[in-house]
């Protein structure tokens, strides 16, 4: 990459735009896409033979087990709602801060966001002992006369997260509707027309039809932007709202939200980068958003520090003992190398990208992306399972061992997850057509 | 049916207010927004603002009707009506319902799907989707009016 590009490099115009990003969604792909489909599908395979499994035998599958309760199907909850979260900041929070640089990559950063969050989506509803009353969850008039229990951040979470995930997909195919309609209109194959035509929904870029979409879109974003921080927040207060040593704590939430932004602008990075080049995408994803991204990573990298000196000091100040003894347990016993990975991966990697040639080197940069989302897993795994094995009584200290299932179904969300971003790059823009038009049109 | 191109959203625009004025029902087709459909009234925002206090509302009443008549428990004196620990499932219910009222206004309101509408029937049309500006007017007196105001185009169809 070449440090100081703009956004968008010079000599492109609003036609050339929306033919080379239409051309690559209406062209053939090459072997890529096909192996690494494949692969997501024998990942997503085993999930399915996982989630199968835990259907037929129940939860007791699962490697969680008194005193470790909680185990792989929270992780992997907080852990892919958490890099859901990153992408809603970038296409809600910086499209109301109106930031240029948003707009090439707002749409990658929210296919993201909508599969991570199907990942998520799927744990709490299989993780019950009979998921198919997971609807005892809503609110309802029922024969039971039983309700929710609207007083339990466990309660919040199911609406949040619902809003959350729902709210998502608008937002994603709101955007997508003028894209879809500038296929329509360059499709030559029968069947290309057909599809993007009726996805298009007849969207014509009529004087109302934009100015309808664009108070909606804003609408939308101003909402999705509290959204994201609400929802994290909430997940936050799942563990908070426990009467748990190492989890009653009033930093909890914000302590969340900044590690979901970490992971999130990790996994864009990564999702970007290999992106930008096969699909050539390098006029309009430049060394400036790696610039920024990089800036954002590190700047979330910083918050995630604060906060884990913050948990640190919490414990001292507290003058608890069972406190002190688990922080230290998981500092330096039997999950210490945990702890010490995560601050290794989420607080001294990224420290590197103060360096500007960090920031404009595709290499490192992809390291220390995925350094950080699998650093977030490992902080996941210390909040819950190192906390969670030495309670504040002696004789419920245990230990934990994910089962094959969890290793499977685990397995499975990564391969949802590149199964689904797969398709997404294959059948829709890649990048927002009609919002790049827009910026070419503000720069001149 | 008129279908008239422009170099640019200028030209368009003025073109479009001068037929408005008039008196003819004309149409823009554009790749982006024109300025003044960016920032032009709409009562969207009105409705999804409504529409959300509703299920914000909603939400709480909910919880109260639940808590304090359906089912009132008596856990070590806590008081059953807890408007703190209502209220993040009032506002999450709002955004739901800001949210899925946005997508849905815009597509009512613009009276959406509509998969075929007489002016597809002019192919040049297809470049407003790329980087061509269009005004369709149904009379044909915007024919005559067109001349002079710029125009690199202008198409009679049948309607």
């Amino acid at each position: 990459m070449t440090p100081g590009q703009p956004v968008v490099l010079p000599g492109e115009t609003m036609a050339s735009v929306t033919d080379h990003i239409a051309d690559i969604t209406l062209n053939p792909f090459g072997r890529w896409w096909g192996a690494c489909f494949a692969f997501s599908v024998l990942l997503l395979g085993i999930g399915v033979l996982g989630v199968g499994w835990l259907f037929l035998h129940g939860i007791q599958t699962f490697g969680n087990n008194w005193p470790v309760m909680w185990g792989f199907p929270i992780i992997n909850y907080v852990w892919w709602i958490g890099m859901a979260s990153g992408g809603t900041l970038i296409s809600a929070l910086f499209f109301l801060t109106g930031s240029e640089w948003r707009t090439s990559i707002n749409r990658i950063a929210e296919g993201m966001t909508v599969f991570a969050a199907a990942c998520a989506g799927i744990y709490p509803i299989i993780h019950l002992g009979r998921p198919w009353f997971f609807y005892w969850l809503i609110p309802y008039p029922n024969t039971m006369g039983l309700w929710p229990q609207f007083r339990s951040p466990l309660g919040w979470d199911f609406i949040a997260v619902l809003a959350y995930v729902v709210s998502s997909v608008l937002f994603w195919l709101l955007g997508l509707i003028p894209d879809l309609a500038a296929l329509r209109d360059r499709a030559t194959g029968r069947r290309q027309q057909v599809f993007y035509g009726v996805l298009a929904l007849g969207f014509r870029g009529t004087g109302p039809q934009w100015r309808r979409f664009h108070r909606s879109y804003g609408i939308l974003a101003a909402v999705m932007a509290p959204l994201v921080v609400s929802v994290h927040s909430i997940v936050g207060l799942d563990f908070a709202g426990a009467a748990t040593p190492g989890w009653y704590s009033t930093q909890y939430p914000p302590f969340f939200v900044c590690g979901a932004a970490l992971s999130g602008f990790g996994l864009v990075i990564m999702l970007l980068l290999p992106l930008r080049r096969i699909l050539r995408l390098q006029p309009y994803i430049t060394s400036r958003h790696f610039d920024v991204l990089g800036r954002l990573l590190l700047l979330a990298s910083l918050a995630v520090s604060y906060c884990y000196v913050m948990d640190a000091f919490d414990v001292f100040y507290s003058g608890e003992d069972a406190v002190r003894i688990q922080f230290i347990e998981r500092i330096s016993g039997e999950y210490g190398w945990v702890y010490q990975a995560t601050l290794l991966l989420n607080c001294l990697l990224p420290i590197t990208l103060w360096s500007r040639w960090m920031r404009s080197h595709a290499v490192p940069l992809f390291a220390i992306g995925l350094g950080v989302v699998v650093g977030m897993w490992f902080e996941r795994f210390g909040i819950v399972v190192a906390v969670l094995h030495r309670t504040d009584l002696p004789s419920a200290w245990g230990g934990y061992a994910p089962s094959l299932t969890d290793y499977a179904i685990f397995a499975g969300t990564v391969g949802l997850f590149g199964a689904g971003f797969l398709l997404f790059v294959r059948l829709l823009p890649v990048v927002s057509i009609a919002e790049m038009r827009q910026l070419l049109a503000t720069r001149g | 049916m008129i279908v008239a191109a422009f170099p640019n959203a200028e030209t368009l625009q003025g073109a479009a207010r001068a037929l408005r004025g008039a008196g003819l029902q004309v149409e823009t087709r554009t790749p982006i927004a024109l300025p003044e459909d960016e920032h032009g009234p709409s009562r969207i925002p009105r409705v999804i603002f409504g529409i959300a206090l509703a299920g914000f509302a909603g939400a709480f009443g909910m919880q109260c009707y639940a808590t304090m008549v359906s089912y009132p428990q008596l856990i070590g004196g806590r008081p059953n009506f807890f408007w703190t620990s209502f209220l993040v499932y009032a506002v999450e219910t709002g955004v739901l319902a800001a949210t899925t009222t946005g997508v849905f206004a815009f597509l009512l309101s613009n009276r959406l799907p509509r998969y075929w509408e007489p002016s597809d029937e002019h192919d040049a049309l297809r470049a407003a989707t790329r980087d061509g500006w269009f005004l369709v007017a149904e009379d044909p007196e915007a024919r005559r009016l067109l001349h002079g105001m710029g125009s690199t185009s202008i198409d009679q169809v049948p309607a």
